[in-house]
C-alpha cells in the first residue's frame, strides 16, 4: 500500500514508521526543514520539503496514492488537502486530522468521513472510565447524520430483565453487539438485558437522545 | 443584500466599506479583535444618522456593533458557532479574504456546501491553487495575478 502523509510532527513520524515497518511505502510532506532532516536522519529518503501543495502532492506520486492521511496541526489544512485528495487526485481514501473535536461534523458534512480527533480519543476515554450516564458517540458515519455509540447500562436501568423486543427501540437505531464481561452477544429478539452490560447501536443522531432513555434511568 | 466578509485586514475593511457604501448590510469577522481598526473613522461620520445593524443576531455576547452598518465578529472564520453568530444563515453573500488560502477555503466550503450561502468567493494568493480550487467548485479570486494584470496593461498603454 502507498500513503502520502501531509505533517510530520510526532503524529505524521510515528504513523510513518509504523506503515514503514508493516512493509508499506510511504512518502511525508513537511514544511519545516529541521523536521525533514530528522525525519530523513531516522527513516530514510522518504520526505519532500515544502508547503504542501499540489505540485508537491504531484511530486509525491499522490495520483497513484492508495491513502491520504493530514495530520498537520491545522484543522483548515487537513481538510483542504482531503478534500483536494479525494476530488483532485482521486485517491480512494483520505484521513484528516481534527485538532478541534467542533470540526468533525464539519468535516463529514463536507464528504471527509475519516476523521481523527486526539482530544475526543482522550475524552471518551476518561468518559468511559469514569462511567457517566452518557451516551459515548464512537465514530460518526453518514456525512455525521449516522454514529456508533457505546451505552453502558446502570444497575438502576430500566431495560434491565426486558428482551430487546421488549424494548421496541426507535425505527432509526439498531444494537450491533452485547458485551457482558468477556463475552460479545450478537442481540436477538429475546436477548436480554443485565446491570453492566455494555451495548453498541447504530443510531440517527436525531434519535440519540431518545435511545438513551431506553436505558438510563 | 446581506455580505459577510472574513477576514478585516486591508482587503477585507475595505471591501467592507465599499459594501456598505453601496447600502448593502455588511459583518466583518477577524480572529483579531485589533483588525477591526481598519475599518476606518471615515465611516462612522458618513453614515453616522443609520440605524445599528442588527444582523450579529441579539444576546450574542461575543458580537458586537461598531461602526454603523458594520457589525463585527470577533472569532475563527472556520468555526460553525462563529460563522452563525455573524449571521451566515441569513446571508446572500460571503467573502473569505483572509491571508491564509486554507482559511479561505474551509470557510468557503462550510458556507457554500453547509450553510448553502448563494454567492461565495474566496481570495487565494498562490496563483497555482486557484485552478484547483475552481475545480472544487469554488469562485476564486488572486489579487497576485489581477494585480500583475493591471500593471501589465498600464505598462503596456505607455508604451
Amino acid at each position: 500500500m502507498y500513503a502520502v502523509i501531509v505533517g510530520g510532527g510526532k503524529v505524521g513520524y510515528y504513523l510513518a514508521k509504523d506503515l514503514l515497518a508493516r512493509g508499506h511505502e510511504v512518502t511525508i510532506i513537511e514544511r519545516d526543514e529541521r523536521k525533514c532532516h530528522r525525519i530523513q536522519d531516522d527513516l530514510g529518503s522518504i520526505v519532500l520539503e515544502g508547503e504542501c501543495s499540489t505540485d508537491l502532492m504531484e511530486q509525491a506520486g499522490a495520483s497513484r496514492a492508495d491513502v491520504f492521511i493530514a495530520v498537520t496541526g491545522e484543522d483548515e489544512t487537513n481538510l483542504v488537502l482531503s478534500q483536494i485528495a479525494k476530488r483532485f487526485f482521486r485517491i480512494p481514501r483520505a484521513i484528516a486530522r481534527v485538532v478541534n473535536p467542533k470540526n468533525r461534523k464539519v468535516f463529514n458534512q463536507l464528504g471527509i468521513d475519516l476523521t481523527v480527533s486526539a482530544t475526543e480519543i482522550i475524552t471518551s476515554l476518561i468518559e468511559q472510565e469514569m462511567a457517566t450516564q452518557e451516551i459515548l458517540p464512537l465514530v460518526a458515519l453518514g456525512r455525521g447524520r449516522l454514529e456508533i455509540v457505546e451505552i453502558h447500562l446502570p444497575t438502576d436501568s430500566p431495560a434491565l430483565r426486558k428482551t430487546v423486543q421488549q424494548l421496541s427501540l426507535p425505527e432509526d437505531s439498531i444494537l450491533i453487539s452485547i458485551i457482558r464481561g468477556d463475552q460479545i452477544i450478537v442481540p436477538r429478539g429475546d436477548t436480554t438485558f443485565r446491570a453492566n452490560d455494555t451495548v453498541l447501536a447504530l443510531t440517527a443522531i436525531a434519535s440519540a437522545e431518545r435511545l438513551k432513555t431506553f436505558f438510563y434511568p | 443584500m446581506k455580505a459577510i466578509v472574513l477576514g478585516c485586514g486591508r482587503v477585507g475593511a475595505h471591501l467592507a466599506n465599499s459594501l456598505v457604501e453601496h447600502g448593502h448590510h455588511v459583518t466583518v469577522m477577524d480572529r483579531e479583535p485589533k483588525a477591526f481598526r481598519m475599518l476606518g473613522d471615515d465611516l462612522m461620520i458618513e453614515h453616522s444618522d443609520a440605524a445599528p445593524d442588527q444582523s450579529a443576531g441579539p444576546g450574542t455576547p461575543r458580537a458586537k456593533t461598531v461602526r454603523q452598518k458594520i457589525a463585527c465578529v470577533l472569532g475563527l472564520g472556520i468555526d460553525e458557532d462563529v460563522l452563525r453568530q455573524a449571521g451566515i444563515e441569513e446571508a446572500d453573500a460571503f467573502a473569505a479574504v483572509t491571508d491564509s488560502d486554507y482559511t479561505n477555503i474551509m470557510a468557503c466550503l462550510m458556507a457554500k456546501e453547509i450553510f448553502r450561502v448563494p454567492r461565495v468567493i474566496a481570495r487565494i494568493s498562490e496563483p497555482k491553487r486557484e485552478k484547483i480550487f475552481q475545480q472544487l467548485g469554488l469562485e476564486t479570486i488572486c489579487p497576485s495575478i489581477l494585480g500583475a494584470q493591471n500593471v501589465f496593461e498600464l505598462l503596456v498603454k505607455a508604451t
